[in-house]
């Protein structure tokens, strides 16, 4: 059995445990942890470190196979002045602010009507999870299909109701592109985010809706003046989770649009990808990349702190 | 063994193909790399007949098209020579051929007559002077059309691209089909450009000038690039469909009896009149790819050549297996074995191939109409930033076509964006 914590400072005593232990036992908990920190170093790491360095290099794959050279602050003194990339981060919000506000409403609309255990609650929500379940890159490929405008369901039903309109090349219309990868984003999302609030729905403590109804509140009241306050640690949670996810999203953007028309959808994550991956230029690709972890850094950070509040 | 039947004929100190005799690389085994292919797969039935001649064993591996620029590049970084010949697409060559072997000079020894190809064939895998390959697989464009429609609105098979636009009107006007299926969509390998390319060089212009500055945005270029978008926009005489189709969204559009006509690759022949098509192989007439200039205007061709890797440390067998692989009469056996619909293919480089009587019969007389659609044929642009340069301009092409955006001030902002890019690509050191 440990022995029991002192109180006072909380380091020294600590430090006092660790003195008292037997040297083997000492290292063991370093020892324990070790394999752990050798794959985060290997796999996390070492490539983040690593494309730090290429980020100030000179290096593109069709020049070269290895480096050029120290660029110094230049790739990311290109990306500020580089109209694309503005271009691409201005996307990137268009993108994000409506993909995450709707999923998190989506959410706890699908949360609010199917949070009770009865039978056909239980049944649409395990049918609901499917989207989530599904591969991203498999979702954009089946949704570009389905929007196809000669062969797509979506056309299909169209053409069945509103012929006047078929066929709808929904993704070559910059709005109309826009709005499908948003649809889609929040189509592949909102389960997840819904599981999240029935948990917490359920955790609510009964009483102050009981007293509220009591008092003659109704539905709507009760929910944006009793419960909505109380959810607010979860949504807040859930709002950082769904903006990391939405400023990294990826799978749809290659599979469903790429980028088009134009450079309507032409997210940052798709820019970082294609200037990698499709024109080679290594260093100015993780110059991008760079910039964009920062951003989703910070929110990572908030996320913890919030995660770590709430657990205390 | 397919193709083992004729092996006993070769003598061991005249072997064929200009292969050394005596077997000096027995035993090394060669590891290809390129894409799947009817061709390839023929080619890889018959690889006992080399191991036979040469001793040497030949592996192929496939990687999806659209993952074998990674591919190459990925293990051209990596530098283990993995592969020792390795397929890859002309544009390609600029970014890649520092990963190639030159083989100008094994060809020079081995007396290989480049002329027995088209030229633009030949040309594809060079690059500043030096040959880093060999054509093995190639597509000239093609005309299809629905020959049942066109009888039936009394339309004739176009030569131009005036008469393109007026046959397809008078078919869409009398059947009711849309009369073109175009690929106007980006993000699909750049498919957008092929078509547009036509127009460009059709109206005189190009993508660069001697300097190397962009001139598709000239008189020429705007005027080209307005006729590549107004099959839809002013003629509507394109698929409605076409602002969203990439190359196999306007292929099957046709197949599935939606367009009347399309201007595509040859191979897609066998997309038309295969078992998912709604056609039947009577419907589907085939013609030279349309032209500008009353018909003297070039087409469009992309090749793939075998090129031997730097990295790779066999390169003297690789090079017996080039001239084997690329011989003609092992081409002549593939295009017109059709026993194995998994091996049938069309696909042939030489001329005289293309020519040939009864590779013709094999293959409903395509191979003759496409060396006509290669008379004068161009290969893309060979460009070290060809990827980003395709990229600003099938972008430019979507949002003149989807986003109604003008074609002269779309074009000014690309040849804008090539410049900064053309300027950058020496690097950003210093």
């Amino acid at each position: 059995m440990p022995p029991a914590r002192s109180s006072g400072s909380p380091s020294a005593p600590a430090a006092a445990e660790d003195e008292a232990l037997p040297v083997k036992d000492r290292y063991l908990k370093y020892a324990l942890l070790a394999p752990a920190l050798l794959v985060c170093a290997a796999t996390l790491f070492y490539p983040l470190l690593q494309s730090l360095v290429y980020s100030t290099q000179d290096w593109n794959l069709g020049r070269s196979p290895a480096p050029e050279g120290f660029a110094g602050l230049a790739n990311y003194a290109a990306l500020l002045r580089d109209p694309d990339f503005l271009g691409s981060a201005k996307v990137t919000l268009l993108f994000t602010l409506p993909s995450v506000t709707l999923t998190i409403v989506v959410a706890m609309a699908m949360a609010l009507l199917l949070a009770d255990n009865g039978r056909l609650q239980v049944n649409a929500r395990t049918l609901l999870v499917i989207p989530f379940a599904m591969s991203p890159a498999l979702i954009g490929i089946s949704w570009r299909f389905m929007l196809n405008p000669e062969f797509g369901v979506v056309d299909a039903v169209v053409r069945r109701f509103l012929p006047g309109l078929s066929p709808v090349p929904i993704l070559s219309d910059p709005v109309l592109a826009m709005a499908a990868l948003i649809a889609v984003d929040v189509w592949h999302w909102a389960p997840y985010f819904m599981l999240t609030f029935i948990g917490a729905l359920a955790a609510l403590p009964r009483d102050t809706v009981d007293a509220a109804q009591v008092d003659g509140a109704g539905k709507v009241r009760i929910f944006f003046e009793i419960m909505l306050p109380q959810l607010w640690p979860v949504l807040t949670i859930a709002i950082l989770l769904k903006t990391i996810f939405s400023l990294k999203m990826l799978d749809q953007v290659v599979t469903m649009t790429a980028g088009g028309p134009g450079v309507a959808t032409d997210t940052l994550p798709h820019m970082v990808y294609t200037t990698a991956f499709r024109f080679y230029d290594i260093g100015y690709a993780s110059a991008m990349a760079w910039l964009l972890a920062v951003v989703m850094m910070g929110l990572a950070m908030l996320y913890s702190r919030f995660v770590m509040g709430s657990s205390k | 063994m397919a193709g083992a039947s004729a092996l006993p004929a070769f003598a061991q100190t005249t072997l064929p193909y200009a292969l050394k005799a005596n077997k000096p690389h027995a035993g090394k085994t060669l590891n290809v790399l390129l894409p799947p292919a009817s061709q390839f797969r023929a080619q890889e039935k018959r690889l006992a007949e080399f191991e036979m001649l040469s001793g040497i064993k030949v592996v192929y591996s496939y990687v999806p098209y659209g993952q074998l620029l990674d591919k190459i590049t990925t293990e051209a970084v990596a530098g283990n020579g993995a592969y020792d010949v390795i397929a890859y697409q002309d544009s390609w060559l600029a970014a890649l051929s520092g990963y190639f072997e030159p083989i100008d000079t094994v060809v020079k020894a081995d007396a290989l007559d480049l002329a027995r190809y088209p030229k633009v064939f030949s040309a594809a895998s060079i690059y500043e002077g030096k040959n880093y390959g060999l054509p093995v697989r190639a597509h000239p464009q093609l005309f299809f059309y629905r020959k049942d429609l066109y009888a039936q609105a009394g339309a004739t098979v176009p030569r131009t691209w005036q008469e393109m636009i007026a046959s397809a009107k008078l078919v869409q006007e009398k059947t009711g089909v849309p009369g073109v299926a175009m690929d106007y969509v980006k993000g699909s390998g750049f498919q957008n450009l092929w078509l547009w390319f036509n127009c460009l060089w059709g109206h005189g212009s190009d993508l660069l000038d001697a300097a190397g500055k962009p001139r598709f945005n000239d008189a020429a270029g705007v005027l080209a690039t307005q006729a590549y978008v107004d099959v839809l926009v002013k003629h509507k005489v394109a698929n409605p469909g076409s602002t969203q189709f990439n190359e196999y969204d306007m292929v099957n559009s046709m197949a599935q009896g939606a367009s009347a006509s399309m201007m595509v690759w040859w191979w897609t022949y066998s997309v038309l009149t295969g078992a998912r098509s709604k056609l039947k192989a009577e419907q589907v007439g085939f013609a030279p790819m349309v032209r500008f200039e009353d018909g003297r205007s070039p087409t469009v061709a992309v090749i793939m050549p075998f090129g031997i890797s730097k990295q790779s440390r066999q390169k003297e067998a690789a090079w017996e297996f080039m001239k084997w692989v690329t011989n003609p009469d092992l081409e002549v056996a593939i295009v017109t074995d059709k026993s194995d619909p998994a091996t049938a293919d069309i696909v042939a480089t030489h001329i005289a191939t293309l020519a040939d009587e009864k590779v013709n019969q094999a293959n409903f007389g395509l191979p003759a109409v496409a060396l006509k659609s290669l008379d004068g044929a161009r290969g893309l642009p060979k460009l070290v930033v060809w990827p980003q340069v395709a990229s600003v301009l099938e972008t430019a092409i979507s949002e003149m076509v989807s986003n109604g955006k003008p074609v002269k001030a779309t074009l000014d902002d690309a040849a804008r964006q090539v410049e900064r890019i053309t300027q950058r690509a020496g690097g950003r050191r210093g």
